[in-house]
């Protein structure tokens, strides 16, 4: 009896402890988040570093991007990307390489710092040696700096003394990878990478308050911001690497607003009553031949003939891209149309055959980051084959995706889209021995082009290099040109005043949220 | 009713050998105009994603996941039958076998499967690895009981009584007492391994696209299921009549045992 | 204490084992292990030394065990995150939902055999139902619950419930049948014919048998318990419940090593401990166990 009546007891005490455990609030996983009026938004991937210096993904940008600001600020009026002064408050270019700098005055920082000349000079420093970003848009092709020196005048004006005369350095100070964060922080960390919530220091107008590796960021206002303060006074970003969960989570209304949909629900989520954004994005998806493994440049160009980009555009992505007709996205000053590829079974083929046939078959690397990548390297791959070509497709995971790609060079075809943020940097990309060129394009011409183009200051002229540097590109097909993915973004009813910059940057000064 | 499960075996092994012929399209045949079409005459099951065929794709996955879980449950009763008939015989293999499988129970599978995809790159192989290491201390330990228990009987006393060698005990009794128990068990199995193939290519580990799957439809269908809910359904009904088709021949079996023994008796 | 002893060399055996295992990963094995990403060759070389790589393979694997033991599982590749730390959490919200998944499975097979045995309810009905439960592969039973949860305005993201209910399906699907069998076999007992004659009511006599059973059925739910913090892989990433499966998969995703091999080890010992456990259980529940 007395043993009987004890496996009751303990059965009622589990179950009581399993029902308290489950109901009581501090069991709850999410409850950083839960029953807070705040504005909540689904990101596609996780932030791959807390250190903006380090930093590399759309994630990354879009989440440290509100805690920190650039000396200038890129916007996006009317179809085109205008740069516009934001720390700073006047600018002059005393000569082609001598450029001087005015910094507003009371901007604080979130640890109560004043902002002054110092910490930009400790700032761009830091960048220039570390940033992966940063070190391409602040150094020349031999991957040396093109700042020679950071002149202090006082606390609010400084100088820049270049190495030698740099056109785009606006656009590339007005690049969140060269971010400004207080001296002290810069000091402590060194080029270790910054890693604890308290060190994320900057000037925005939003400060980082808790982080929990793969579920959730949560960002709150700051009151001394020195610009226009958001209405949002909360942001949690929340991840959800699935895009179906994604969209789900916003159609059970757990997220305000979600970013990266896929063109096949953008559709239905608009029937079914939700705000879609659709903007021509930055994202350049090709797939990028390696030039050594491929030399023949019929061969390459046979490819570009070999696959109907139209039917991609309209059919795969249901419209939500734009067909490439050029190298660089068209909302780019300077971005010009060239002659297109157009669908041509027979030319692919004929080019082939000239070129003497393809005997082996070919390696096409795809991120398994991107579903629509993998959709679309089976696609290329059917296109392949009907000239002829045989492709065998290697889904790899991410990181070990970019380091084959962009490290090791080990591919003969590779699906990627690199999201520039002005037109020479974009170039840049294709100029010997940079970064992110992983195809291994050489071109002496394109270098030399690119290098007068940056020392040129008349802007008609240096649109007109430009132009050159394209059209050789273009026409040497160091990669199959696809499109330039938009950008989809759905916000639930009732969310408005948001903005959205191409590089799938949410701009979220002016959102505010009814019901 | 042996002969009935027998032909019905034979039929399926059938239509998977003939899948090339009746397949109506390529698997990999992509036609963007004709996206997420539901079913229809010229599309059975409809079409996928990039307008392929899901019919054609069904058949092949389905070939394909099957042939993986019988190829992977053949290899680790192999290996555990093995192991276990020789460890009844000698004490210090015993010990290193059971401690060798023990970690192999203790470690999850998942986790020397993703080291071995890292190692050695994705593809059916992990899928393979990863059942075999599952199911392999599974098969040992039960081949071992039964080796054990046949070991001490006295017609086994006798036959040693006799001058027979212990080779010839192992093959002529234990083994073939125990593959019976190992026959029926590896029949069961066939879940186990389907549903690891499923989660495998779930969570990307398995079989790499274009090549169609079980799991691989599953992981495509769960991804469009608001656009296109018709994509799951072959496979789902594939993998539960598959289950419940070994449900029955389970059932089947155990009550034969059951007369058998009753006669005996 | 004999057992102590033996779970112990398990535990050993099987950390080294992992190291070794580890160990054919490509790559750095600093970075690989712990996460440790070093720079010039100076401090590459402090590192390696402190880290004992310089040494035989032996002192390396003792050395990974003393780390392992005193919470030294290195840190994040991508935040540098104490891997102790990251897997820590998983495994509270995977203990949660193993716990609570477990206890439901539990109570849904006793009140179905409860019906089935005590009201003579037919048993083919609700075989057939487990059967259905646990034959639909988990990821369809997800798919489901997202179509209804999208349609009734339910939680899709980090709650503990669409997990919770997969976890039950799949649970009650496996759980009910071998429940069933043992409980059959309890019924065969001689003690239920005794229990017949003398006049006990059927409800009683259902829970003398019950009382019978309980140490295999208990073990058999543990065992699902450890199952459940190892893999719930797919339960958890559909639904974005941290858990252990989830916090596999992210790591998986992004080859953060250190956080993949502290994983494993945290499984190993969970099963481990799990398996002791049922053992006591056994000997506690079932004295005949220990006169063996």
């Amino acid at each position: 009896m007395l043993r009987k009546s004890l496996f009751i007891a303990a059965i009622v005490v589990a179950i009581a402890i399993g029902y308290l455990y489950y109901i009581a609030p501090w069991s709850r996983s999410w409850a950083g988040f839960q029953g807070v009026k705040e504005l909540r938004i689904a990101i596609s991937t996780d932030i791959s570093t807390l250190d903006i210096s380090y930093a590399t993904g759309v994630s990354d940008f879009e989440v440290l991007g509100k805690v920190y600001e650039s000396l200038f600020r890129i916007d996006y009026v009317d179809g085109k990307l205008v740069y516009i002064p934001w720390l700073v408050e006047s600018y002059t270019m005393v000569n082609n390489s001598y450029w001087l700098f005015t910094l507003r005055k009371n901007i604080k920082f979130h640890n109560g710092e004043l902002l002054t000349s110092w910490d930009v000079k400790a700032s761009i420093e830091r960048s220039m040696e570390i940033s992966p970003i940063g070190r391409m848009l602040l150094r020349d092709g031999d991957g040396r700096p093109i700042i020679d020196d950071i002149i202090v005048y006082n606390e609010t004006v400084f100088a820049l003394r270049l190495r030698k005369p740099f056109t785009p350095l606006i656009e590339h100070l007005a690049h969140l990878s060269i971010a400004i964060m207080p001296r002290s922080v810069v000091e402590r960390f060194r080029n270790g990478r910054i890693d604890g919530i308290d060190s994320v220091v900057g000037t925005g107008p939003y400060r980082l308050v808790e982080y929990v590796r793969g579920q959730y960021i949560k960002l709150q206002r700051f009151n001394e911001y020195w610009g226009v303060k958001p209405i949002i006074k909360d942001i949690v970003y929340v991840i959800i690497l699935a895009p179906d969960t994604r969209v789900a989570a916003l159609e059970t209304q757990e997220v305000d607003i979600a970013t990266a949909i896929p063109p096949e629900q953008a559709l239905r989520l608009k029937q079914k009553g939700y705000i879609v954004y659709n903007e021509t994005g930055v994202r350049f998806v090709i797939a990028a031949i390696n030039i050594q493994r491929i030399s023949d440049a019929r061969i390459r160009k046979a490819m570009n003939y070999a696959v109907d980009r139209k039917a991609i555009v309209d059919r795969l992505m249901d419209g939500f891209a734009v067909v490439a007709k050029s190298i660089v996205s068209p909302i780019f000053p300077g971005a010009v149309y060239l002659e297109p590829y157009s669908y041509s079974v027979e030319k692919a083929k004929q080019l082939i055959e000239e070129a003497g046939g393809i005997n082996k078959t070919l390696i096409l690397l795809v991120s398994t980051r991107s579903p629509k990548d993998i959709e679309l390297a089976q696609v290329l791959q059917n296109y392949l084959l009907a000239i002829g070509i045989d492709v065998e497709i290697q889904p790899m995971e991410h990181t070990a995706f970019l380091k084959r790609v962009f490290t090791d060079h080990d591919f003969d075809l590779a699906i990627y889209g690199p999201s520039p943020s002005s037109l020479h940097y974009a170039l840049t990309y294709w100029r010997s021995g940079a970064a992110l060129n992983a195809p291994l394009y050489s071109n002496p011409e394109v270098d030399r082009l690119l290098d007068e183009a940056a020392r040129e200051s008349n802007i008609e002229r240096r649109y007109q290099l430009y132009e050159r540097v394209q059209d050789i590109i273009w026409s040497e097909c160091p990669a199959i040109w696809l499109y330039y993915e938009n950008i989809i973004v759905a916000t639930r009813p009732g969310v408005e005043g948001l903005k959205i910059l191409p590089f799938q940057i949410l701009i979220l000064d002016n959102v505010s949220i009814r019901g | 009713m042996s002969f009935r499960i027998v032909i019905a075996i034979v039929f399926i092994i059938f239509l998977l050998v003939i899948v090339d012929w009746i397949a109506p399209y390529r698997y990999d045949e992509i036609n963007l105009d004709e996206r997420f079409l539901p079913p229809s005459l010229k599309h059975l099951f409809g079409t996928d994603s990039l307008g392929r065929d899901l019919f054609t794709r069904f058949l092949y996955g389905y070939r394909l996941s099957l042939l993986l879980s019988i190829l992977s449950i053949v290899l680790s009763t192999a290996i555990g039958f093995l192991m276990g008939v020789f460890s009844a015989f000698s004490k210090q293999l015993q010990i290193a076998l059971d401690s060798i499988f023990n970690f192999l129970y203790i470690v999850p599978s998942i986790f020397i499967a993703v080291v071995a995809a890292f190692t050695t790159g994705f593809g059916a192989h992990i899928v393979v690895i990863a059942v075999i290491l599952r199911l392999i201390p599974t098969f040992y330990r039960i081949t071992k009981t039964v080796a054990l228990t046949i070991a001490v009987q006295p017609y086994i006393e006798a036959a040693k009584a006799m001058g027979a060698s212990t080779l010839y005990i192992l093959t002529r009794y234990i083994a073939r007492e125990a593959l019976y128990t190992i026959s029926i068990l590896s029949i069961y199995s066939l879940p186990e391994a389907l549903s690891t193939e499923i989660t495998l290519s779930f969570i990307g580990l398995g079989i790499q696209p274009p090549t169609p799957s079980i799991g691989n439809i599953l992981a495509e269908g769960i991804k469009y299921i608001t656009i296109a809910p018709h994509i799951i359904i072959p496979p789902t009904i594939a993998t539960f009549t598959t289950i419940l088709a070994i449900d029955i021949i389970r059932e089947k079996i155990e009550k034969h045992t059951k007369e058998t023994y009753n006669l005996q008796l | 204490m004999k057992k102590v002893f033996i779970y112990s060399i398990l535990f050993i055996a099987i950390l080294s084992f992992i190291y070794v295992l580890a160990r054919f990963i490509p790559g750095d094995p600093i970075t690989v292990l712990y996460g440790e990403v070093a720079g010039d060759i100076v401090s590459r070389k402090f590192l390696e030394h402190q880290l004992g790589f310089d040494k035989p393979i032996y002192i390396q694997i003792l050395m990974y065990i003393g780390n392992v033991f005193f919470g030294g599982w290195g840190k994040s590749i991508y935040t540098g995150e104490s891997v102790a730390l990251i897997v820590f959490r998983g495994f509270i919200a995977s203990f949660k939902l193993a716990f609570l998944s477990t206890l439901l499975v539990f109570i849904f097979c006793i009140a179905m055999l409860y019906i089935e045995f005590v009201y003579s309810f037919n048993g083919r009905v609700l075989q057939f139902i487990a059967l259905v439960l646990g034959s639909m592969p988990i990821v369809v039973w997800g798919a489901i619950l997202l179509l209804f949860l999208i349609l009734f305005k339910g939680s899709v993201v980090g709650d503990i419930t669409p997990p919770l209910i997969l976890l039950t399906i799949a649970g009650i699907g496996v759980f009910y049948r071998l429940f069933r069998s043992a409980i059959e076999y309890g019924y065969q007992q001689p003690f239920v014919a005794t229990y017949a004659m003398m006049g006990f009511s059927r409800r009683y006599v259902f829970l003398r048998v019950l009382r019978y059973s309980l140490p295999v059925a208990l073990s058999t739910a543990l065992y699902r318990f450890g199952l459940i913090i190892a893999g719930a892989i797919v339960a958890e990433t559909m639904f974005m419940y941290p858990g252990m499966g989830f916090i596999f998969y992210t790591a998986l995703l992004s080859r953060d090593y250190p956080v993949l091999i502290g994983w494993g080890v945290a499984i190993s010992i969970t099963l481990i401990t799990i398996n002791f456990v049922i053992d006591v259980i056994h000997s506690l529940l079932d004295p005949r166990v220990v006169q063996h």
